[in-house]
């Protein structure tokens, strides 16, 4: 079913492209092709700069949602929209409008566009489509320039320490990628939620609980001014339950499954999903009844879904490059700071793993080892071909992921524009020479012994703010913590392992003292490995919402060693105020 | 930073509903599965060391189907149905409980809102697990706040009203039958379409979007102290709005809004395309119009004008929570049984009234979100000033509620604004009032006086920190020169401060119109509506609008002679 017709052009790259039009070409395209080639021509505020580059971007989405509660609809939802991404340059590539926040609210021009983003109509009448393109290219050009003047003004002010350029020079490509539409019945969708959340009707040690069910379409055209174009559709169905509790001292507990798939028949049927729910229920009783874990430091290992997280949540977002933006009020960090410097910049060429671990991104491919990689995509945001970037050579960082936006030190795009910011598609951290499992165990003991304690903990499965009961707003990226760490979030599943080879399953454990420095101390790794796929949500770096919950959620796939161990790594319970037990017993299940 | 406004009331132009069905036998599913959790939970609550002595349910079902167009093409088409829960809880006692306001801290909107869907189904354990989860989640919050009103109650002067934080009211049961609409989206969507497309033939209206939104809102309500309450209501409304902008790069929108309780309510195409054509028109004329400098001096407001004047500087003053909360200014407090108007004018709220000038009203509603029944509220007669609106919250003087406490699901219920209707008892001829306006320019020296024909909402403030003052934001204002000459104008927005402007109020027409909209304050949007004849105002004073820096768009608009082909991607 897959149509794949792609080229690469190597060219001079040229002020207005005019790449010989498709005989097929959409209504939509044509509409963006006219209006950009007539902005480029003609769009001149009097004697100020025209604009060197223009890019259109238009995401299409179909999405249907369905959550249910105990076997209860909550939401069923059907949903359709076309959004508009506009970007115009004035300057040049060394030196542009860009990379700059100028403290005022709203956009420009007629239309005021929020992020260089209008809603455009959901048919294709070429009139409408083109009347909202040119006022949205109006607005963002003239946004432009006065963020370019306002730099400008800015620069001569300031002794500049490093020169970064503002946008890199990558050659156009065109691509063109149809997958077949996947067909989601709305009807299916609210069935299978009511079914799966019933489930928990046998839960009694759950206290709340949502399942969710979603399939969509999406279809991205993209034309700039350089001759890249792109028209590229995709499909993904997905699968999340959440369940929550709590111990019988009231610490919270939670726990959720996630699935996710390209197309409905790939997803793991009812049966599967059900299993995989009854024994997330499971975990859940258990855990009520543990113990509390007690405060450790000392040999852990990561195991399975928990290797794979680790290293999502703590390891990753460092791989991402960042470049902070310069401003014209010094007020504006007050009211919206900017993520901090990611400190991998200044560590390439240096350790940051054991000499025994490699990390690739390998977004070009859609398998490893038989299992599908769904954070594959074939080409960014920006026009930019996906393709295998080396990160970490035997433990030393080689480069990070990067969109067109140069950060200090690289100068070209990974393709790794994802959405408002970069971000991941798939990542594979692989062992140079890795133990088997029985090995590890064997170190895990002797490490336990050498430190001479009675135990060692085993974490096999860690939470994500994705997947939370409270519905809160996700934040992966460098928060504000003092070292700009990424955050890490606590171990769901943990077992405190004696030396006789007992097990004992303790719960409401936090890690403690991690950052990005933990995973140069990893002892060993396993050569087995785990897959696993994850929402990530890309948020543009510089902007005042970054951290608020905004950006647009990507799949990313982590594929890493099964076991990770460490020498010694901290746990501790819970700190700060802890709930009550619920004062009155569950209706449906009585006390 | 004090400068965080206490209120600050935007009338969107949106409008309507009314209510529908007639006594429904028995209660839904929903609400049998209500009341047995809530005597559950009272029961089982009962049992604790500070057992909560109010506990309420509200479950708002809103089923909507919204239809948008722009220029002639579809953007938005969906229908969506959720409900959500609301659960008032409180310990401690009517006189002193946990909602007590707690003084000297930041007033913070976001603290107000949660959000908690429930199943759109009507499975009982389903909505009881829902149900008591939540209760138990908002009981010990309770708890923690009780604690903590507690201990500001002691280390803080004493308070000025001390009233109650409840008000005890009679049991109610209501039990309306859920309403149900059946409306073509397909056909809606090529209406909207037809009303957008002529725009489409003017290169300067940079928008022109028409939306139409049908909206079935079911609320269920239970309380502790037995009352149980069923209402629905549906709304239409169908809004048109598109701009243009003046050389100078003033933005110039027009707007136009229809509410109906039935479909067959809302204007029929003929007329619609009429008003699309005079939007047209007004749009070219005020592009062409002068722009006026600060000016002080008398004025006309029509019927809606006037109306929401009403509602942003009277209105919002007499919410009856206002009254005592220490951050307010508390404008009307002191002044029962005073004189704040003329003789001949009387306002009053009246949420039982559905239509009035031939026009659906939407702040109508059979009970509040405390489940108290709504009834005609008289707050000035013949000129004096008499009460305030009520909630359950009391306030000196006023032990009880006048079903005034409203909200928007996933906020807590105040005082709030139902239909206000403004009478007078001496109707003059329009004419009339533009002599009275011609009149005073000669008296006062001024070569023009003002008309406000037309408004798109106001805003006002009334707490302390900042000055206590209004805006009404007209979109079609005219010049009345002493000849009688009229000019439309642009570029004002009306202001002033609440005592000063209600002292000027010098008369009424016999020209009622009516301003459907939605308002919002401390707890969220409620649909209300403002009645009133035209009005003639001594002075009132008009500052520059906030006016954009843009320039109107560098190129054209694209030519639209390429034929269109209608072709609707086909993804899903």
């Amino acid at each position: 079913m897959h149509r794949v017709i792609s080229s690469l052009m190597i060219a001079a790259v040229g002020l207005v492209a005019a790449p010989a039009a498709r005989a097929e070409e959409s209504i939509l395209q044509r509409a963006l092709r006219d209006e950009l080639s007539r902005s480029m021509k003609e769009l001149r505020l009097e004697a100020l700069d025209r604009p060197y580059f223009i890019s259109y971007l238009v995401r299409e989405i179909k999405a249907r949602v369905a959550s249910a509660t105990f076997g209860s609809l909550l939401e069923s939802r059907d949903v359709h929209s076309r959004t508009l991404h506009v970007e115009v340059r004035v300057g040049d590539y060394a030196l542009d409008n860009t990379n700059f926040r100028s403290f005022t609210f709203g956009g420009s021009g007629v239309v005021r566009m929020r992020g260089g983003r209008v809603t455009l109509p959901l048919e294709d009448s070429y009139s409408q489509l083109r009347r909202k393109i040119w006022l949205a290219t109006d607005g963002a050009y003239k946004t432009a320039l006065e963020d370019l003047a306002k730099k400008r003004a800015v620069l001569q002010n300031k002794t500049r320490t490093e020169e970064i350029p503002d946008f890199s020079r990558e050659a156009p490509a065109t691509e063109v990628f149809e997958v077949a539409p996947i067909v989601v019945n709305l009807d299916t969708l609210e069935q299978r939620a009511r079914h799966l959340s019933a489930l928990f009707r046998d839960m009694p040690d759950v206290y709340t609980s949502r399942v969710r069910m979603n399939g969509n379409n999406t279809r991205y055209e993209y034309v700039n001014s350089e001759g890249t174009s792109f028209s590229v559709t995709t499909s993904a169905v997905g699968f999340t339950a959440v369940a929550g509790t709590q111990a019988l001292d009231g610490m919270p507990l939670e726990d959720f499954v996630a699935a996710y798939a390209r197309t409905p028949e790939t997803l793991p049927g009812d049966g599967e999903l059900a299993d995989r729910i009854g024994v997330m229920g499971k975990r859940l009783s258990a855990l009520r009844h543990a113990p509390l874990v007690n405060r450790f430091t000392g040999p852990v290992i990561f195991v399975g879904q928990a290797a794979t997280e680790l290293f999502n949540q703590g390891f990753v977002p460092y791989l991402l490059s960042n470049r902070r933006a310069l401003h014209d009020n010094p007020e504006y960090e007050g009211y919206y700071p900017q993520k901090k410097e990611n400190p991998f910049l200044d560590r390439i060429g240096v350790r940051v793993l054991p000499e025994f671990l490699n990390v690739r991104s390998v977004p070009q491919i859609d398998t490893y080892k038989n299992q599908p990689l769904l954070g594959a995509y074939r080409i960014d945001d920006e026009g930019v071909r996906a393709r295998e970037v080396q990160l970490v050579r035997s433990g030393v960082l080689e480069n990070l992921l990067t969109t067109r936006t140069p950060v200090r030190g690289i100068h070209r795009s990974t393709g790794s524009r994802r959405g408002p910011g970069v971000a991941p598609g798939n990542i594979l951290v692989e062992p140079e020479k890795g133990l088997s499992e029985e090995q590890i165990r064997k170190e895990f003991y002797k490490l336990i012994r050498r430190q001479k304690k009675e135990y060692g903990y085993i974490v096999t499965r860690m939470s994500n703010p994705s997947y939370s009961v409270s519905e809160a707003p996700v934040v992966v990226s460098f928060g504000g913590s003092e070292n700009g760490g990424a955050r890490l979030q606590n171990p769901i599943v943990i077992y405190r392992v004696y030396l006789d080879g007992r097990r004992e399953l303790v719960r409401n454990a936090e890690l403690g003292g991690t950052g990005a420095y933990t995973f140069k101390d990893i002892f060993r790794v396993s050569r087995t490995h785990e897959v696993n796929t994850v929402i990530f949500r890309s948020e543009d770096n510089s902007s005042p919402f970054s951290g608020s919950g905004r950006g647009r959620l990507a799949l990313v796939s982590i594929v890493t060693p099964r076991m990770v161990l460490f020498e010694d790594i901290t746990l501790k319970p819970p700190t700060g105020e802890i709930p009550k037990a619920p004062v009155s017993p569950h209706p449906y299940f009585g006390g | 930073m004090r400068t965080i406004p206490r209120t600050v009331c935007l009338w969107l132009l949106f409008t309507a509903f009314t209510a529908a069905g007639i006594g429904a036998e028995t209660a839904s599913p929903l609400l049998q599965a209500m009341r047995e959790e809530l005597n559950r939970s009272v029961d089982l609550l009962k049992r604790q060391p500070v057992p909560p002595y109010f506990l309420s349910y509200e479950i708002t079902e809103t089923h909507e189907v919204r239809v948008e167009a722009s220029f002639g093409a579809l953007t938005r088409d969906r229908e969506t149905r959720r409900r959500l829960l609301d659960i008032d809880l409180r310990v401690g006692d009517y006189a002193f409980d946990n909602t007590h306001p707690v003084r000297g801290r930041i007033p913070s909107w976001s603290r107000r809102f949660s959000r908690i869907d429930i199943p759109i189904e009507n499975d009982p354990d389903a909505i009881r697990s829902v149900l008591w989860y939540h209760t138990d989640r908002k009981y010990k919050r309770a708890i923690e706040q009780l604690t903590a009103v507690k201990t500001n109650v002691q280390v803080k002067v004493e308070e000025e009203d001390r009233s109650a934080d409840f008000s005890r009211e009679p049991v109610e049961r209501y039990l309306e039958e859920p309403a149900s609409f059946d409306i073509s989206r397909d056909e809606w969507a090529a209406r909207l379409k037809k009303y957008t497309a002529p725009f489409a033939a003017h290169g300067d209206i940079y928008e022109a979007d028409a939306s139409l939104t049908a909206n079935i809102s079911t609320r269920q309500y239970v309380n502790s102290e037995g009352s149980e309450v069923q209402t629905s209501q549906v709304l239409y409304r169908l809004f048109i709005y598109a701009f243009t902008k003046a050389d100078d790069g003033m933005v110039l929108p027009r707007y136009e809004s229809f509410s109906a309780i039935a479909e067959e309510g809302l204007p029929g195409d003929d007329e619609i395309v009429e008003i699309v054509e005079r939007m047209i028109a007004d749009l070219q004329a005020l592009r062409d119009a002068p722009v006026v400098a600060p000016y002080t001096g008398p004025a006309i407001l029509s019927g809606r004008a006037s109306g929401v004047l009403f509602h942003e500087i009277f209105g919002h003053r007499i919410e009856g929570h206002r009254q005592k909360r220490e951050e307010e200014g508390q404008t009307f407090k002191k002044k029962i049984g005073e004189r704040v108007l003329p003789e001949t004018f009387s306002v009053y709220f009246d949420p039982t009234t559905h239509s009035m000038a031939g026009k659906d009203l939407v702040g109508a509603y059979a009970y509040d979100n405390q489940g108290v029944k709504a009834r005609r509220v008289a707050v000035v007669e013949n000129g004096i000033f008499r009460r305030f609106l009520m909630s359950r919250s009391p306030i000196e003087g006023f032990p009880n509620s006048n079903g005034h406490g409203r909200k928007q699901p996933g906020y807590s219920p105040v005082a709030r604004q139902s239909n206000l209707v403004v009478e007078t008892s001496e109707p003059l001829s329009r004419a009339r009032l533009k002599e009275m306006l011609i009149e005073q320019c000669r008296k006062d020296g001024k070569d023009f006086g003002l008309y406000f024909e037309d408004i798109q909402g106001g805003f006002t403030i009334t707490g302390r920190f900042i000055p206590n003052a209004f805006n009404v934001l007209p979109i079609m204002v005219y010049r009345i020169y002493t000849d009688g000459r009229e000019e439309l104008v642009r570029g004002v927005d009306l202001i002033g401060t609440p005592l000063t402007a209600f002292s000027r109020i010098a008369a009424a027409d016999d020209h009622i119109d009516v301003f459907n909209g939605r308002c919002g304050a401390e707890s969220g949007l409620v649909p209300v509506a403002a009645v009133s004849p035209g009005i003639f105002i001594t002075q009132i004073e008009v500052q520059k609008k906030p006016k954009s820096q843009e320039r109107r768009p560098i190129l054209k608009a694209p030519s639209s002679d390429t034929p269109d082909e209608g072709e609707t991607g086909g993804l899903l």
